[in-house]
């Protein structure tokens, strides 16, 4: 599982696994369920054009009717298709994440199913953080976009966007930043002692 | 050499029944690979065990309602 991929140092405790905000996975919830129902909106659509039209005896809802069984399999193949759709979605959601541990943070970006980013870096090495909350809904829902600067020679920043409460999340880090450098500079005192 | 009109008996056409069938092997054969994927992901790289069984098993269930009730309307 994550933590074993993630391979925890001795002593490395997990204080917090954060995915992104809730209403990410309700977007995609309603643009899936559109998408499933939009062949019965255009079935009726269609329907309603026919039956208005003068060639009404021609082409009629029996027409339709003569292959019910053909349609009724065809939505079901979209309904299967937008199925598999959603559970790329779910797996996006699931695991895209990031591991706030006392020692580091491991952020991780799933995009699909076969690219996979893995990047961390150690809380001493936390410079700075910014967030932005951009938006009516992520005001009203208090999600936004966090990122974190860090020390060293390529000046790396880890940067996700929708991410739940990032004030907390940000007051967090900062914690877990500062409680660290107090163990590091204390073992560097005892190292010079 | 004149050539020969193109008329439908010219061409051998796959009944509907069987391009169904056809179209319902594609489906069960890419829901599997996409199934096998995904509970791969789930339970290698997912947070909590149950939540990934749980998961691949609901993803497997319902896919297999679909599938199972798109072959009951071939078949009858």
């Amino acid at each position: 599982m994550l933590v074993e991929q993630i391979k925890l140092e001795p002593d490395e405790n997990v204080i917090r696994i954060v995915r992104k905000h809730w209403f990410v996975l309700f977007m995609y919830i309603v643009g899936d369920v559109l998408l499933t129902l939009l062949p019965i909106i255009g079935y009726f659509v269609i329907t309603k054009i026919i039956s208005g039209l003068p060639v009404n005896d021609f082409v009629s809802m029996n027409t339709f009717s003569e292959f019910t069984g053909t349609i009724w399999f065809f939505y079901l193949a979209w309904v299967l298709l937008m199925w598999m759709h959603f559970t790329n979605h779910i797996t996006d959601y699931y695991l895209d994440l990031w591991v706030i541990t006392d020692r580091r943070i491991v952020a991780i970006d799933q995009r699909g199913f076969f690219r996979r980013f893995l990047s961390s870096f150690r809380l001493e090495r936390l410079q700075d953080m910014n967030i932005e909350v951009s938006g009516v809904i992520p005001t009203l829902l208090n999600y936004g976009t966090i990122e974190a600067q860090t020390a060293g020679g390529s000046n790396e920043e880890f940067k996700t966007a929708n991410m739940p409460d990032p004030r907390g999340l940000k007051a967090l880090i900062i914690r877990q930043a500062d409680e660290r450098q107090k163990v590091t500079q204390y073992r560097h005192d005892q190292a010079g002692l | 050499m004149p050539a020969s009109p193109l008329t439908p008996t010219n061409i051998n056409f796959i009944s509907l029944d069987q391009f169904l069938s056809l179209v319902f092997l594609f489906l069960v054969l890419f829901f599997m690979i996409h199934s096998a994927i995904v509970a791969y992901h789930w339970l290698t790289y997912g947070s909590s065990k149950s939540h990934a069984f749980l998961g691949t098993v609901a993803h497997i269930g319902v896919g297999v309602v679909i599938l199972l009730t798109m072959g009951s309307i071939i078949l009858f």
